[in-house]
């Protein structure tokens, strides 16, 4: 009744071998569709413009522990809005310039130069012209006294700028810095919080500018998106990816063998 | 004793890793000096086109402000400039006769190593320098072992303050 088979016996088959084909297939099948779908990405990243396209979706602004700072300083200067945020510093909501130190006041110039006029911080005055680009960074170098804490006009209308020591008065004429030796009145510069129409966009410049679609593709390409396991994983799936590669060229030549 | 030693030694990597501002001598001062007490009023330099296309070529970046400050009396000319050496502007001073550098000094040096580049033993190397039409100098710069990022800086800055002074319309 039961004669023996001529191929053979069951036994002999790598079933294991298989089995774990099988299993290592279906969990590598979800790295290789990100790896794969990513790499089919960048491979046209400049077409898509994904260098340029930037990310603002909250939560992952948040994963990437990119926060604007929680309260913008801002000052009026006409009907426009000058802001800080961290190290960066807008007009309205177009971002004038990189800065240094905290933000004290705004100033027009006044009749010396009526189409300029300043940002001052604590470390750096900006000069800048009505369009809002800056004409000149005057710092330590150009004689800005240090560790000023508050700036203002006096009676004078001359723009005073007083650090824990001593008081100073701009000299808008030769950009100088000269000792206030009346120290009279001051009305001081007092910041605030922009309206919200303001602080809404330039916080979303903020955020956004700091990360295009193409870091974010390259970090799922690469696992970077997912932590510091998030390589390990990578490489754990391209290790699958391997052994799928070999064991089914096994299975195959062992198949042929049988066949 | 032991735990003295081991504080001291704390303190001293602390004091060895903070970013302090080593000023050598103040602005105001070198400007004092370099035109023996009678400082000009400052004269501004606008940056034109061709002009930013050419501090950029040096520096790799534009200044980012529209116009510079200098000063000068006669056929000298006196530039403050920053620069970076790896990670802090080193502020620079620099003095240009008739479009020769006559002096170049770190005023201050905000780095935490490199600091090497303030000595005349370095310095000096400028003297006498002039700009090539490719915005080189004319002669090569030694380097000082271990500083060599604020060496690059200082050499961009000497050619930069060149350039700014042949920009300089005469009168």
């Amino acid at each position: 009744m039961n004669e023996p088979s001529a191929g053979p016996p069951t036994a002999t088959r790598p079933r294991w071998l298989q089995r774990w084909h099988r299993v290592v297939g279906l969990v590598a099948a979800l790295f290789l569709f990100a790896l794969a779908s990513s790499g089919l990405v960048l491979m046209f990243s400049d077409a898509l413009h994904l260098p340029s396209r930037q990310v603002d979706q909250p939560w992952l602004m948040n994963w990437y522990g990119i926060h604007a700072p929680p309260s913008p300083r801002g000052f009026q200067h006409g009907s426009h809005w000058v802001t800080q945020l961290g190290k960066r510093l807008y007009y309205d909501t177009h971002e004038i310039s990189p800065v240094e130190g905290v933000l004290l006041g705004v100033f027009d110039v006044g009749d010396v130069s009526p189409h300029e006029w300043l940002v001052i911080t604590d470390a750096e005055l900006l000069v800048l012209n009505d369009a809002g680009k800056v004409l000149e960074h005057l710092g330590r170098e150009s004689g800005l006294p240090v560790g000023m804490t508050s700036v203002g006009r006096d009676a004078h209308n001359h723009i005073v700028l007083a650090s824990t020591a001593d008081r100073y008065l701009y000299q808008p004429d030769t950009g100088e810095f000269a000792p206030d030796t009346e120290h009279g009145a001051v009305q001081w510069s007092a910041g605030t919080t922009p309206p919200a129409a303001v602080t809404d966009i330039v916080v979303k410049a903020y955020r956004g500018e700091g990360l295009s679609l193409e870091r974010v593709v390259l970090d799922i390409h690469s696992g970077r998106l997912f932590g510091r396991w998030g390589p390990v994983l990578i490489i754990c799936a391209s290790l699958a990816l391997l052994f799928l590669a070999v064991s089914g060229v096994v299975a195959a030549i062992r198949r042929a063998r049988m066949d | 004793m032991r735990r003295t030693l081991y504080a001291g030694l704390l303190a001293g990597v602390l004091a060895f890793n903070t970013q302090a501002e080593d000023v050598y001598q103040d602005p105001r001062t070198f400007l004092e000096e370099t035109f023996s007490g009678q400082v000009p009023a400052p004269r501004k330099l606008w940056v034109t086109a061709a002009l930013k296309r050419d501090i950029k070529a040096i520096m790799g970046h534009d200044l980012g402000a529209l116009r510079i400050r200098y000063w000068s009396s006669g056929e000298r000319t006196a530039w403050l400039l920053d620069d970076i050496g790896k990670e802090q502007p080193i502020t620079t001073g620099l003095i240009v006769d008739a479009h020769h550098l006559a002096d170049v000094r770190v005023l201050i040096y905000r780095e935490s190593r490199g600091w090497e580049v303030k000595y005349p033993a370095f310095t000096d190397q400028f003297r006498g320098a002039q700009l090539n039409s490719d915005l080189s100098l004319d002669r090569s710069i030694d380097g000082v072992a271990g500083a060599t990022l604020s060496v690059q800086a200082l050499t961009r800055l000497a050619r930069l303050a060149l350039l700014l002074d042949r920009s300089i319309e005469p009168g």
